[in-house]
């Protein structure tokens, strides 16, 4: 047996485990779920802030430079006169333009084969005609072919400038070649950066540095287009919208929340970038708080388990116990749970059934108790019967030996008589009377076989025969079987022939009653057998047992009488006849031998002689 | 003829006529006993040669009455042979273990019988 208290600790940690596996599950995947939107919303609108920061800075800067185009638009006209009047003309606006936006900081004009004519500077005086030829100059021809060109970017001090040139429409196709000082470039840039570790930065088409809060990598001439966000927003389409929020790297490789904007008319990107850490840091302390409160539900959860499983198994627990105690003989035990939910019902169930075990218990106590007296009662009977019986089968063979001694003793009487006077002790008689005598012995005779038939019959039905079994030699009791029936057989003319198989000697069985057997078997085969006749006795093994056979040469046994002749009184035509045997030698034999657990049986054929077989099954002394 | 005395102790008249006849027909002497005290009265007084003895008797039987003659002296070393119609199986061994000379049962071969009787008389003789 298990021992109690094992089944319902497991019950706990059972109902435990599963409830705090779904209170665990639910806020996992409510926390996580919450988490990960949390992080994709706050990832959407910081990117968002920051292209919006983007967006605004690209937007100023391009507003600046179109601003400073329309200006140069404006001056780049022909002039009425061609000659030095319009020179003059040309040094007076540059002049006027110099005063209204001073990030022109220096402008000049070349006529259509590219000489420098005018030349203003806010650093410089102003010069005519210095002779200088830039028809091969990139803003000179690439203005021409497009009307306007923007220069690369070079840096004065810190300074980043660009030139700007711009063509004339018609008829002199000259070029207005302006250096724009883009010094509030970085400002505007700078105001776009988020946050406190935030900052923003411009690339050109080539993803040079224009502006950086870093102001060594700009003078360096540091290029970004390495970075992967840079790289991915130079390679797509300038005007496509940018993604959504893309991690990049900075160029220490530290990661990066970054939005861009492009500034189309120059083909630069405004970046605004936040490092994640800084990004994300209220996600984290979201991260926190929902650990906290899964941590504090599970804790909730498992006390509260505990409590239900606890609540839950103490009944069973009651009744377990209760269970175990009736197990063990004490019936009258019931259980008490308050409440009636299914374990009250259940408790009830249980009760009932242990009040009804007691019930069926005592009844059967007391069934058992009358058993008892009955079977006492019973056995009281039997013994009597045995006694009775007993003492049926102690008058029964008292009859038998009373019996035999009132017939034997006029026997006595009559056989003594009769020999008597056969014997001529008292004188002779004539040949009649010695007839007569023979006929009286003989028939005395055959009454004393028949009362000594009668007996051992009689003993045998009663059961009182028992057999004394011990070795004796089967050989020596054939022999000694056949010397008791030489002389008849002599007298008849039969010859007795023995043939015993080497192995056959010594078997068990009781002597005297195989005897009586062998001699009932030989004198019958004698006596059926006409002179001149053999009678064929043999012995041998035959699957474990001792098989005598004897063998006559007389009249022959029909079929159907092959089983009547070992019933008593049965004998056949030829038996009743002869006229000697009693009727009752081979019901005994055939008792006799089925006593020693052998069988007798009858092989023969009406006028071809009788064969008798007896079997003995072998003993192991 | 030897004339030897013999008792015989038998209730049935007829066969106490056989034994009789033919005892003295062989010139024995006989002694008549109806009775087992009648036999050791008779055993006692006149010291038989020999005793043919039946068993079942009107008083005591034979084999008390064979007790009786063994346990006196003077009748202590008489030939006693059961002469009985009581031939059950055992019997004979019976009443040999009780202290029978001999045993012949009923109906007795009177031929045998004459021969033990002799053998009996002869032997006590020499």
């Amino acid at each position: 047996m298990e021992p109690p208290g094992r089944p319902h600790r497991r019950l706990i940690w059972k109902y435990t485990a599963v409830v705090v596996t779904l209170v665990a599950a639910a806020i996992v995947s409510v926390g996580l779920t919450e988490l990960y939107f949390t992080y994709q919303d706050s990832k959407r609108t910081l990117s968002g802030f920051e292209r919006n920061k983007a967006s605004t800075a690209a937007a100023v800067i391009e507003q600046q430079i179109r601003e400073i185009l329309r200006e140069l638009e404006t001056v780049a006209q022909p002039t009425v006169d061609q000659g030095r009047a319009g020179l003059a003309e040309r040094k007076q606006n540059f002049h006027r333009l110099h005063e209204r936006d001073d990030s022109l900081s220096q402008l000049s004009y070349l006529d259509s084969r590219g000489q420098e004519r005018v030349r203003t500077s806010l650093l410089e005086i102003d010069r005519i005609d210095r002779g200088i030829d830039f028809s091969r100059s990139l803003e000179f021809v690439r203005a021409r072919a497009e009307r306007r060109h923007f220069g690369r970017v070079y840096f004065r001090g810190a300074r980043p400038h660009i030139t700007i040139s711009v063509a004339e429409r018609a008829p002199g196709r000259g070029v207005v070649v302006a250096e724009i000082d883009l010094r509030s470039v970085p400002q505007v840039i700078e105001r776009a950066s988020v946050g406190t570790a935030g900052y923003a930065y411009a690339v050109d088409s080539r993803g040079r540095l224009i502006t950086h809060p870093d102001i060594n990598l700009v003078l360096g001439h540091a290029s970004f287009a390495s970075l992967p966000q840079v790289r991915a927003a130079l390679r797509g389409p300038a005007n496509a919208p940018a993604g959504a929020a893309t991690i990049g790297r900075d160029q220490d490789g530290t990661k990066v929340l970054s939005a861009f904007e492009t500034i189309e008319l120059l083909g630069w990107r405004v970046f605004v970038e936040e490092p994640l850490s800084e990004a994300f840091a209220p996600l984290k302390s979201a991260i926190w708080r929902t650990a906290l409160l899964l941590v504090a539900f599970l804790l909730l959860a498992i006390a509260t388990s505990v409590l239900l499983a606890r609540r839950l198994v103490r009944p069973i627990e009651s009744i377990q116990a209760a269970a175990a105690k009736i197990g063990s003989g004490a019936l009258d035990q019931r259980i008490e749970i308050p409440g009636h939910d299914e374990l009250g019902a259940l408790a009830e169930e249980f009760n009932r059934m242990a009040a009804r075990l007691e019930e069926s218990y005592s009844s059967l106590e007391q069934k058992v108790e009358e058993r008892t007296r009955d079977l006492a009662t019973a056995l009281g009977e039997l013994d009597d019967k045995s006694r009775e019986l007993e003492a049926v089968s102690r008058h029964k063979s008292e009859f038998l030996a009373n019996m035999s001694h009132e017939l034997r003793t006029p026997l006595n009487a009559i056989l003594g008589f009769s020999q008597v006077l056969r014997e001529r002790l008292f004188g002779e008689v004539n040949e009649k009377q010695e007839e007569y005598l023979d006929d009286i012995l003989s028939s005395g005779n055959h009454l004393l076989a028949l009362i000594n038939d009668v007996l051992d019959l009689s003993k045998v039905e009663a059961g009182q025969i028992e057999l004394e079994l011990a070795p004796f030699s089967l050989r020596e009791a054939l022999e000694r079987g056949i010397v008791m029936v030489r002389e008849q057989a002599t007298h008849d003319g039969v010859q007795v022939a023995l043939a015993a198989a080497s192995d056959v000697d010594i078997v068990t069985g009781d002597e005297r009653r195989i005897r009586q057997v062998i001699f009932n078997l030989l004198s019958n085969a004698v006596k059926f057998t006409p002179a001149g006749g053999v009678v064929d006795v043999r012995a041998r093994q035959v699957n474990g047992e001792v098989r005598v056979s004897v063998a006559d040469t007389g009249p022959g046994i029909a079929a159907e009488d092959h089983e009547r002749i070992f019933e008593e009184f049965q004998q056949t035509e030829a038996g009743v006849e002869q006229g000697e045997g009693t009727g009752l030698g081979l019901a005994l034999s055939k008792r006799l031998v089925e006593l020693h657990g052998g069988r007798i049986w009858v092989d023969s054929e009406f006028g071809k002689g009788s064969t008798f077989v007896f079997a003995l099954p072998e003993r192991k002394a | 003829m030897a004339g030897e005395q013999i008792l015989v102790v038998e209730d049935n008249e007829k066969n106490m006529k056989l034994l009789r006849d033919v005892l003295q027909a062989r010139g024995y002497r006989t002694l008549e006993a109806t009775t087992g005290a009648r036999a050791v009265a008779l055993a006692t007084e006149h010291g038989p040669d020999l005793v043919l003895m039946d068993i079942q008797l009107p008083d005591i039987d034979g084999v008390e009455a064979l007790g009786r003659l063994r346990a006196d002296r003077r009748t202590a070393s008489i030939t006693v042979l059961a002469v009985t119609a009581q031939a059950m199986q055992g019997d004979q061994e019976r009443f040999l273990a009780a202290g029978f000379d001999g045993y012949l049962s009923k109906p007795v071969d009177i031929v045998a019988l004459l021969g033990t009787v002799k053998r009996h008389c002869a032997g006590r003789r020499r």
